[in-house]
């Protein structure tokens, strides 16, 4: 069995990995590695720090959906948590709050916490895993068109529609960064905590009952806190599909499932792939850019097909 | 011990077994045997209160089983059912490890978790695959696990549903001696549902007969005759037995020319 020790090294492996993506991500431009100028290097780390931020946090909202549903499909694009976090930061924008501090991430969470009650219960008591992602991507599909209805209306005051299709790593507001990104690191640290009633939870209802595990109380407690940390993530860059799915696979191959090296792991990946996907998508057609989103789902997508085949 | 006393149990309030009344001593593998859909995987999955509606009661020791929490009934009651699909790659040893969750919930498996896990592999002969996933195993090695999940956890009451079903005949002689010494060497209830009555024949000291959701009989393994069985199953049951003591229970296939 693996222990204490094995975390510490799966931790320090991650951290210089991870280190060492967010640097790169800070002097490499479109001219290859270079120091950048003040106003462009601060840009660059508030860009990082979104990319970083985000990419963990829904990797680690990806692990708790995958875990305790039993469902490797699972991700928080696809159960449409995060359209239901943009549908609820579109609301607050079409009735005029202003953006920033932690309403926008807080009210991201619960209306992320209610889209997944509802496709779980329209998925039925099974909790089939087919079901769950149909039920998911016809609530996103759903949601995504609100959202686009509510732009539509009011064109002035709004930001892009592309910053909710498909995501943008842009946001400057340092109070609104902080907040998502303490509420999100809080619910992983919880999750985090929480790994040994993941792993229980990963064998399924009747299983977890016989390890003594409140399957109920337990599930619900870890689906609420993914869905608040993707309300966070997605109240600074939108809806990013795919790293929420593909983080915690990769990781997987490198520490195993269980929970408590997964969680950390997953957590790295998804920042250094969310982080990577954005250089990719600043300089492919540089000097245009495009969504990070196009590149995370261009990924993600037959990543999806890869694992639902296997 | 194990009490039922007037239970039923089910999914709606259409109560798939009713009015169970029977005991359960320890020391005992009792065989729950009866037609498909007689409400067996129920009455097991009652017993770790994993079905939504009852009535009547279970106790345990005395205690109704509604008053435990479900860590504390987790600490009296192991339940395998009949197969595994792993969603994730856990390893065999995780998997196994996972059973002392019941008993210990800090992040850290004590030194003494690791130790009884690492025993229950040896005992379950999974020493060898400790470090497979467990989603790469055999039917067979996926009951070892299950099995070496419960021993792990070193509960006084187990509850196997149809732990042979995808075993072959060398693998289902193997299991069961596992299960037999079990029984020897700590005095534990163990419930098991078969499918073969072989099995259960030369398996279990007990028979709980079940029919249409009703416990039509609860007896020792002398008193089951092949009249009890052709009437329970619904067919012509035979029960014969060999020198040596094992027993055999024949269906007939082939319509009797000359019946007295």
């Amino acid at each position: 069995m693996r222990g204490r020790k094995d975390l510490l090294l799966i931790l320090t492996g991650a951290a210089i990995a991870g280190a060492a993506v967010f640097c790169l991500s800070l002097y490499l431009g479109p001219e290859g590695l270079s120091m950048p100028g003040d106003e462009i290097l601060r840009l660059r780390i508030m860009r990082a720090l979104c990319g970083a931020g985000t990419g963990a946090a829904l990797a680690a909202a990806g692990v708790a959906y995958q875990t305790v549903l039993a469902n490797p499909l699972a991700d928080p694009y696809l159960l449409g948590s995060s359209s239901g976090a943009a549908a609820g930061i579109a609301a607050l924008s079409f009735f005029g709050v202003s953006r920033a501090g932690l309403i926008f991430p807080l009210t991201a969470g619960l209306c992320s916490c209610l889209t997944v009650a509802a496709v779980l219960k329209i998925a039925g008591r099974s909790f089939s895993k087919k079901n769950i992602i149909l039920s998911g991507v016809a609530v996103n599909l759903f949601l995504s068109a609100a959202v686009i209805f509510m732009v539509s209306i009011r064109k002035k005051e709004f930001f892009s529609v592309m910053y909710f299709m498909m995501g943008d790593l842009g946001e400057t507001r340092l109070s609104l960064i902080a907040a998502a990104l303490m509420i999100a690191a809080a619910g992983s640290l919880f999750l985090f905590a929480k790994s040994r009633f993941l792993n229980a939870l990963a064998a399924g209802k009747t299983l977890s009952r016989q390890l003594g595990c409140d399957w109920k109380k337990e599930s619900l407690a870890a689906l609420a806190a993914a869905s608040v940390i993707t309300g966070a993530a997605v109240s600074i860059s939108g809806t990013i599909g795919f790293i929420g799915l593909m983080a915690p696979h990769i990781a997987r191959k490198f520490v195993g499932s269980d929970v408590r090296f997964l969680m950390p792991a997953a957590a790295v990946s998804g920042a250094a792939l969310l982080m990577i996907s954005d250089f990719a998508a600043k300089n492919i057609l540089f000097p245009q850019e495009i969504p990070v989103g196009v590149i995370t789902s261009m990924l993600g997508a037959p990543f999806f097909l890869w694992i639902y085949k296997k | 011990m194990i009490e039922f006393k007037n239970f039923s149990a089910g999914y709606t309030d259409h109560f798939v077994i009713q009015n169970i009344n029977c005991r359960l001593v320890s020391g005992k593998i009792y065989a729950l045997i009866g037609p498909n859909a007689a409400g067996k995987t129920t009455l097991l999955r009652s017993l770790i209160g994993d079905i939504p509606r009852s009535g009547g009661e279970i106790t345990i020791d005395g205690q109704n089983i509604k008053l435990f929490s479900a860590r504390d009934l987790a600490k009296k009651v192991s339940y395998a059912p009949p197969e595994i699909n792993p969603a994730f790659n856990y390893s065999v040893s995780e998997f196994v490890t996972m059973g002392r969750f019941a008993v210990n919930r800090a992040f850290w498996e004590t030194d003494e978790d690791i130790e009884e896990a690492a025993n229950a592999l040896i005992t379950m002969d999974l020493a060898d695959v400790a470090d497979k996933a467990v989603a790469e195993l055999s039917s067979g090695q996926k009951q070892s696990c299950l099995l070496a999940q419960i021993i792990a956890k070193n509960t006084d009451i187990i509850l196997l549903d149809e732990p042979a079903a995808h075993l072959d005949i060398k693998h289902r002689a193997d299991f069961f001696r596992k299960i037999l010494s079990l029984k020897k060497n700590a005095d534990k209830s163990i419930i098991i549902t078969f499918h073969d009555l072989n099995d259960a024949i030369n398996a279990a000291d007990s028979f709980m007969l079940l029919k249409e959701g009703r416990l039509t009989a609860c007896k020792e393994k002398d008193g089951i005759t092949g009249g009890m069985l052709s009437e329970l199953y619904g067919t012509e049951v035979l029960i014969s037995e060999f020198p040596d003591g094992r027993k055999a229970v024949l269906p007939r296939f082939a319509r009797a020319e000359n019946t007295i």
